[in-house]
């Protein structure tokens, strides 16, 4: 049952740059941990400084998300989707193209989509904000027990969906 | 002639892996024939993951049952394992869940007056609808509930699914700089909750008086949390041990949550149940702060619930500031626990209401057999019956967009711990 969501829930949530590996810890829905966490440790963005970008991995954070963007220049989302395209699959979302494509369907219904909205409605955050979504294998009634909190990615699925976006983001202009 | 109308209100794309909730209504001849409150969770199974677990497991693994109100289940279950064990873990550790479980009122309690619930009295379709217009009471929502999380933090490590909670007590004691720090903070935000109060008073709430069965905890001398004898409004009066010949589970074709019954009878859990038998247990200062409203409780109105979870977000930061006054660093925060064998029963009151959880172990501590029986389970039959009599009254000639909304409104109003809580929800409205 344990994973290995950190101890520090919201740790230095003050660089310019943030990644945030959103999540729970239920079988695929843990991608957007298990791919900030493959970004932390390889040495794609080696050239940004601890000063300058922090990761952060967050269980279902509702409307602390909004607090998690506060004073940054640019936070990139990481969040496991459910399209109907092939696992594994990453798309990528920007400014309106995520409020009309991240649907809430997070716990009581404040999801990243509604997230993002209030931080905009309440004119709180300046900052640039992308979305990758990976799509995840559906999790249904009928899983077999011990895979319902598997991952079914593999770490080397997981390696070259954060190479993808590591190459995507330089091309942001980081 | 048969009108079948499906309105889809949502397609979802990013994926939480949650269930979803949709409403069934088949209305003849202006009169609801059939009405169904349909549940689909996500495998939940926790009750089966727990067997073969070891007693110290236990409350890390029952926090993953909810995101919004771990504390409640950590604190029934280790209540219920500390009564097989015949463990005290005297007055620091009793003090202290206390205060963890102010946290998780507070947060909860927050997130649903501001982002869920008041949308709908405001006439706003969304939360940041409704922060357009009314910003600062946005910001206060989440400025409360932040607080609450931190207090959640403050015991438990981190406010989703702390980690802080043992058997026996927590596994650290904050030090006194922390302490004096929390509640500096909990005492400068008490204004923002009073005017919390003023403010879901003033809301325009439909006026719906019904006659329902409230039922909650009850404690000698304090407003419930982890303790008390069960009691009702229709004269229960009984131990938590009890509960099982009293108020029944059982399954119904159109739900995968199941109905519980008091004797065969829908009952209410959650805050308004808890205000309306347990007034006489609030502090003077919280009393005064509800009876300056205006407001007549106990309430038969299901909408007061959202001004009796602004009183609780206010007696939650007073509860926790007159602890922390007189907090102390403990030789130890935990009393060291022996294993052995039998059942055990906690019950506490979630943000939502009644917890119950029972326990079967072996001499080793291991969990042989549990059972959790959740608010949201306790309140599914009282919703469907509120339905029932609160559409035929709204009118059933109105709308298909209207009587969804009012019917979204109405589930809203218990913040059930589902995902029709949320804006998800799908008419199918039979009309013949």
């Amino acid at each position: 049952m344990l994973h290995t969501f950190s101890q520090g829930e919201y740790p230095a949530a003050v660089t310019a740059i943030r990644i945030i590996g959103i999540g729970s810890p239920f079988g695929d829905d843990q991608l957007g941990w298990y791919v900030a966490d493959a970004l932390k440790h390889s040495c794609y963005l080696d050239h940004l400084s601890q000063q300058q970008l922090s990761y952060i991995k967050t269980d279902r954070p509702g409307a602390g998300l909004v607090e998690l963007l506060r004073g940054a220049d640019l936070v990139i989302l990481i969040d496991a989707m459910e399209s109907g395209d092939l696992p594994g699959t990453v798309r990528r979302f920007e400014d309106n193209e995520i409020e009309n494509a991240a649907i809430p369907l997070s716990s009581h219904g404040f999801g990243v989509a509604s997230a993002l909205a209030l931080a905009q409605a309440l004119n709180d955050i300046t900052a640039r904000i992308i979305l990758y979504g990976i799509e995840a294998h559906k999790m249904s009634s009928a899983s077999p027990l011990p895979e319902v909190n598997k991952c079914t990615l593999s770490q080397g699925d997981i390696n070259v969906i954060a190479q993808k976006i590591a190459a995507d983001i330089s091309l942001s202009g980081v | 002639m048969t009108e079948t109308r499906h309105i889809n209100i949502n397609v979802p794309v990013l994926a939480r892996v949650e269930g979803e909730g949709a409403l069934e209504l088949s209305i003849r001849n202006h009169r609801i024939e059939d009405l169904k409150l349909r549940i689909y969770e996500p495998p939940r199974l926790f009750e089966k993951f727990l067997e073969g677990r070891s007693y110290h497991e236990v409350p890390d693994i029952v926090a993953r049952i909810c995101g919004i109100c771990p504390v409640a289940y950590q604190m029934s279950a280790v209540h219920a394992i500390e009564q097989i064990f015949a463990c005290d873990p005297g007055p620091w550790v009793r003090s202290m869940r206390r205060v963890i479980y102010c946290g998780e009122w507070m947060e909860s309690h927050s997130l649903h007056i501001h982002l869920l619930a008041a949308p709908d009295f405001m006439g706003y379709g969304s939360a940041p609808e409704m922060a357009r217009d009314y910003p600062d009471e946005v910001r206060r929502g989440l400025r409360l509930q932040a607080l609450g999380n931190e207090l959640i933090r403050f015991l438990g490590g981190r406010s989703v699914h702390p980690v802080g909670v043992r058997v026996g007590g927590f596994h650290h004691a904050p030090d006194m700089n922390e302490a004096v720090r929390m509640r500096a903070k909990l005492k400068s935000a008490l204004p923002e909750a009073e005017a919390l109060i003023a403010w879901t008073a003033a809301l325009d709430l439909p006026d719906n008086p019904q006659q329902f069965i409230t039922v909650s905890l009850r404690h000698d001398d304090e407003y419930p949390m982890n303790e008390g004898r069960l009691i009702s409004s229709s004269g229960l009066d009984i131990t938590i041990d009890e509960f099982e010949n009293h108020i029944v589970e059982h399954q119904v074709p159109h739900s995968t949550a199941l109905h519980a019954l008091l004797n065969g009878t829908p009952y209410l859990a959650g805050p308004l149940a808890r205000l309306n038998l347990n007034m006489d247990r609030l502090p003077r200062t919280v009393k005064e702060r509800l009876d300056s409203t205006g407001m007549a409780f106990p309430s038969r109105n299901m909408f007061h619930s959202i001004v009796a979870r602004a009183v609780e977000i206010y007696y939650a930061m007073i509860e926790a500031i007159r602890i922390l006054d007189e907090y102390e660093i403990p030789e130890s925060p935990y009393v060291k626990v022996i294993p052995r064998g039998g059942t055990g029963y906690g019950c506490t009151e979630a943000p939502r209401g009644l917890l119950w959880h029972r326990y079967e172990l072996n001499e080793q501590g291991d969990v042989q057999k549990a059972a959790i029986v959740p608010p949201t389970s306790q309140n599914q039959a009282r919703i469907e019956e509120d339905l029932r009599e609160s559409l035929q009254a709204y009118g059933l000639d109105r709308s298909d967009d209207e009587i969804r909304l009012f019917g979204e409104k109405i589930i809203r109003n218990y913040d059930p711990c589902i995902s029709c809580s949320t804006h998800f929800l799908k008419v199918n409205i039979r009309r013949q």
